[in-house]
């Protein structure tokens, strides 16, 4: 009986509706927060103040109508051609080395320019290596205490993957990439022991990495004391936890912050949420946060509790990408970790970060409909 | 089965992993938003301040603000750095080398030049409209203007790049022209007006012809001292060299030196007429007293001797001045103990500064009699040994236009609020009584004979205008040797008018003039001539030889009368055309005008027999 209630609850072909509604209303929240933090500057700088608005609707309906795709694909599917994937992700990304079709923006090569669109293949990498994780520690679920056959060749993947995006010079991206593929190296099952080697050897590595380019040595000592260098570096940590100490509990209202009226440099891209946070208060952030967090637990239950190992690994990866990315952007955004070029899912803008969300998204909700069609 | 316990546990770790960091961040979201909650002050924020303008006491502006565009960047944005360098350096007049290294060795937003002028931005701006200098802006900034250039300069002052004032009434007067944002809450703040007591026509006046003297008698420096006689307000003041104020930094210290306030001199014989009122005050001696000026002054405890240009014989205290005696006023000064007469310079402002609001002014060098040498006071009767500035002396010549009362001297009229209303309102001041009103009234008749023919003053001499005066010829010392110097010299001349009520109080002084001459009374008393000549009729000063029209203050004016005709035309020619109009009443007439004015010419001629439907033509010129 219970069986068949589910079924009428639930029909077939269906994504989990909970899921969805939070996808919806993080969309919107970030739009409305984009628009409210960018219309001055692009009104000043490009006289349209619906420059990066315009922008950010267009590659987010680029990004649902891809994400659509990728919610009807079949698991099988998606397993076959992930290979592929994470190969065209890694050539995009050698691609950003050649001058014709990348410029190197603030001093980093990370954007390829096509059809008056910038794209940045980091973003799709970190989708790529979710799946190729996904489906590697599936087939080899049994095997996991085999160093050899099971953790090497995916570790070596992933140190190939994070060694391009470096060479890129967007240190904070490999950091994180680094991060999402070793937590699902953590919820695989890998050894507990394989990860204290893998430190042994990371830290060292990591700290050759940071200082040999001047401008990491700079974010982290502006993130240890940003009044040293209040015009350079601290300037935008300095900026963004003024306008969050005017924002108070239940802040300026939308539309009223005064932070983005100049005060807080490149407001609508990585500090975009110090902007949100003045307008909404306290009270604001606790709701974006919730829904974060509401989302990220949504995806990752619905994962857990779904019975495939694949769309388990795969919900859990895709699920701790964009949460542990807000989470990130908004630490930095606080002035709890250094600087970086992070951006706020859903909220920043930025045309590839939007797209690859919308993709992940659409592929969580695909593992809820596949859930949903084999109870049927 | 194992397999699955380790990943139920692994999951629940990072749940609560997960969970904490949440919890960290939004604790320190609440940390920060509500405990430090500091709502940002305007001060932070670009706050607009419009510093107040300058006028004259007529309102006419001396410096106000003005909108001049800056230029930044934001450097992501510039497209073609080469191109970019290339059109900023010639436009601008900049280094391309340094901009270019500024340029890419940054990152984000920089200055490239404040406050360009208008033809700078005007190019910039076309260049823009052509589509280059992607990422170059332009942004308002308020500068401060001086729209009449060097008049009042050293007045006024001037303003740096951050609008706060460095010299002058712009410096002193900072506050009041440029409210402090950290006192506000507002966003858009404006600086309160400043009337001055200046005259800027007089001022004109006063500037151009010191600046011609310092030509013609190719002086170091020449300064003018105009100031209302009845409330101490200083109407012009003039100091040459001079400089423009909107190009400060373009001129020398020298140039920017404001003499009138600043330079100590010895004021020389003008100084006479402090020095003998003093005596005559402190009833040393009487009008009608008598010395015997026979060319030097005799005083055994004097070794060096003081000495006359000429043998005046027997002198009056009139006569010490219209003659300028040395000896008669040494002699003079025995009358008197050093604390008295120093007491009487003290009263009269000498040794201490005017007070005016201008920076650097000199309180000029009166030593305390126990100082004193023997000589000191025979010497500073007649005006050595004692330093002085051209406002005090100018100043201190208000006691004789006052009765014997010396007035604090203003430089600042009023000042109002940007809306108009009175903050404060300087009016006439007095410091103390010196003299009595007769000493006062003695001084300016005595002054007045050196205006008389074979006074030192004649050249001041004015049709219908009783003018007291006084010249000066004093020595510099020269800092070199410490002794008088025989090339250089301080000539001055003052001048209070008209006599019988005085309206103004003049003062030339002329430092190392090199040229023809350098006595005060053959090349100060022209200048002030000058001035008295465009001065008194346009303050409206009476003269004597002022013709008054008689006149029983009702005008009567003709009723216009309006024209009838009778039988025949009568002769039009000169009347107005308002007169004529009536004609158009009459019906017999067709009547046409041409022109406007009076009339010339008109058909048919007078004496035509008017009858129904007669055609005039009239003309008016």
């Amino acid at each position: 009986m219970r069986g068949r209630f589910e079924l009428e609850r639930v029909p077939g072909g269906q994504s989990d509706f909970i899921l969805l509604m939070l996808v919806v209303l993080l969309a919107g929240c970030g739009i409305a927060a984009l628009f409210s933090a960018s219309y001055y500057y692009a009104e000043k700088y490009f006289s349209d103040s619906f420059l990066f608005i315009r922008k950010q609707l267009i590659l987010g309906g680029v990004g649902a109508v891809f994400g659509f795709i990728a919610f009807k694909l079949s698991s099988e599917f998606l397993r076959r051609w992930t290979p592929a994937l994470l190969l065209g992700s890694l050539v995009l990304m050698l691609l950003t080395f050649l001058p014709g079709l990348s410029e190197e923006i603030l001093g980093a090569r990370r954007w390829i320019f096509l059809f008056g669109f910038s794209f940045q293949p980091s973003e799709l990498v970190k989708l790529a290596i979710v799946l190729y994780l996904a489906n590697i520690f599936e087939k080899k679920q049994d095997r996991m205490h085999d160093f050899l056959n099971t953790v090497l060749p995916s570790l070596i993947v992933l140190t190939v993957v994070v060694g391009l995006v470096l060479l890129q010079n967007d240190f904070s991206s490999a950091i994180f990439i680094l991060i999402i593929g070793l937590s699902m190296f953590f919820m695989a099952g890998v050894p507990l022991l394989y990860f204290v080697y893998l430190l042994l050897a990371a830290v060292p590595t990591s700290l050759i990495f940071l200082f040999t380019k001047p401008h990491r040595v700079e974010r982290l000592i502006a993130f240890i004391s940003p009044e040293a260098d209040p015009v350079g570096s601290g300037y935008q940590v300095i900026a963004a936890q003024s306008a969050l100490k005017n924002g108070g509990f239940i802040g300026q209202g939308l539309g009223h912050g005064i932070k983005k009226l100049g005060g807080l440099p490149e407001v609508h891209s990585d500090f975009i949420f110090a902007s949100t946070a003045e307008e909404v208060g306290f009270m604001g952030v606790f709701c974006i946060i919730l829904l974060f967090l509401g989302f990220g637990a949504r995806a990752i239950l619905r994962g857990y509790r779904s019975g495939s190992h694949y769309d388990f690994l795969l919900s859990f990866g895709l699920a701790v990408c964009i949460l542990y990315q807000a989470l990130f952007n908004m630490a930095v955004v606080s002035g709890l970790v250094p600087a970086t070029g992070i951006p706020l899912p859903f909220f920043s803008s930025g045309g590839s970060s939007l797209f690859v969300t919308f993709l992940m998204c659409g592929l969580l909700l695909g593992t809820t409909r596949r859930q949903n069609e084999e109870r049927i | 089965m194992g397999m699955e316990k380790n990943i139920r546990y692994r999951f629940i770790f990072f749940s609560v992993l997960t969970l904490a960091i949440a919890i960290i961040i939004t604790w320190r979201y609440f940390s920060l938003m509500v405990l430090q909650n500091t709502p940002i002050s305007h001060a932070d924020e670009a706050v607009v301040v419009e510093r107040g303008p300058i006028l004259d006491r007529n309102g006419r502006i001396l410096a106000i603000q003005n909108q001049l565009d800056s230029v930044e960047t934001w450097i992501p944005y510039i497209e073609n750095f080469d191109e970019t360098v290339e059109l900023l350096s010639t436009t601008l007049n900049l280094d391309p080398e340094t901009l270019m290294n500024d340029l890419t060795s940054r990152r984000g937003s920089m200055w490239i030049k404040r406050k360009i002028t208008p033809t700078e931005s005007a190019a910039l701006n076309k260049l823009k409209s052509e589509g280059k200098l992607a990422g170059i802006y332009l942004r308002k900034e308020y500068g401060r203007n001086y729209p009449k250039q060097r008049l009042a300069s050293h007045l006024l002052g001037y303003t740096g790049t951050d609008n706060i004032g460095l010299d002058g009434l712009e410096y002193t007067m900072n506050d009041i022209l440029s409210p402090d944002p950290a006192l506000s809450d507002q966003n858009e703040l404006y600086g309160n007006q400043l009337f001055l007591t200046i005259d800027s026509n007089i001022e004109f006046f006063a500037e151009k012809f010191a600046a011609e003297a310092l030509t013609e008698h190719k002086a170091e420096s020449v300064m003018i001292v105009v100031m209302d006689a009845k409330n101490a307000d200083l109407l012009a003041c003039a100091s040459v060299p001079d400089f423009d104020p909107n190009t400060f930094y373009n001129f020398s210290e020298e140039q920017r030196n404001n003499r009138a306030f600043a330079m100590a001199y010895e004021p020389g014989s003008v100084m006479k007429v402090f020095s003998i009122a003093a005596f005559i005050e402190l009833g040393g001696i009487g009008v009608n007293s008598h010395f015997y000026a026979g060319g030097t002054y005799e005083n055994e405890d004097i070794p060096e001797t003081i000495g006359d240009l000429g043998i005046y014989g027997d002198l009056t205290p009139a006569g010490i001045i219209k003659y300028s005696s040395n000896v008669g006023a040494a002699y003079a000064s025995e009358t008197v103990s050093r604390d008295d007469f120093y007491q009487m310079l003290r009263a009269l402002g000498f040794g201490s500064q005017t007070q005016m609001p201008v920076p650097g002014e000199s309180s000029g060098l009166l030593r305390s009699p126990d100082e004193w040498s023997v000589r000191s006071k025979p010497t500073i009767a007649f005006g050595q040994e004692i330093l002085v500035s051209a406002v005090q002396m100018a100043t201190a010549a208000t006691v004789f236009s006052n009765d014997g009362v010396l007035l604090r001297p203003h430089i600042i009229d009023r000042i109002l609020s940007p809306d108009g209303q009175t903050i404060e309102n300087v009016g006439r001041e007095q410091v103390q009584r010196v003299f009595s009103p007769q000493t006062a009234r003695a001084m300016l008749l005595m002054m007045e004979t050196a205006t008389e023919e074979g006074g030192t003053a004649h050249r001041m001499r004015t049709e219908g205008l009783r003018i007291s005066a006084k010249t000066g010829t004093s020595q510099v010392i020269d800092p070199e040797t410490g002794t008088y110097s025989t090339e250089n010299f301080i000539a001055s001349a003052m001048a209070i008018f008209p006599t019988d009520d005085p309206q103004l109080i003049i003062y030339v002084v002329i430092q190392n003039p090199k040229g023809d001459s350098y006595y005060g009374g053959r090349i100060a008393s022209p200048i002030v001539k000058k001035l008295i000549d465009e001065t008194v009729p346009y303050l409206g000063i009476r003269r004597s030889t002022d013709k008054v029209l008689e006149h029983s203050g009702k005008i009567s004016v003709p009723k216009e009368l309006n024209l009838t005709v009778g039988e025949t035309l009568p002769d039009f020619t000169g009347m107005p055309k308002r007169r004529l109009l009536n004609l158009f009443n009459d019906d017999r007439l067709i009547i046409n005008f041409s022109g406007d004015g009076w009339v010339v010419n008109q058909s048919p001629p007078p004496g035509t027999a008017v009858k129904d439907g007669l055609e005039i033509f009239i003309e008016f010129k």
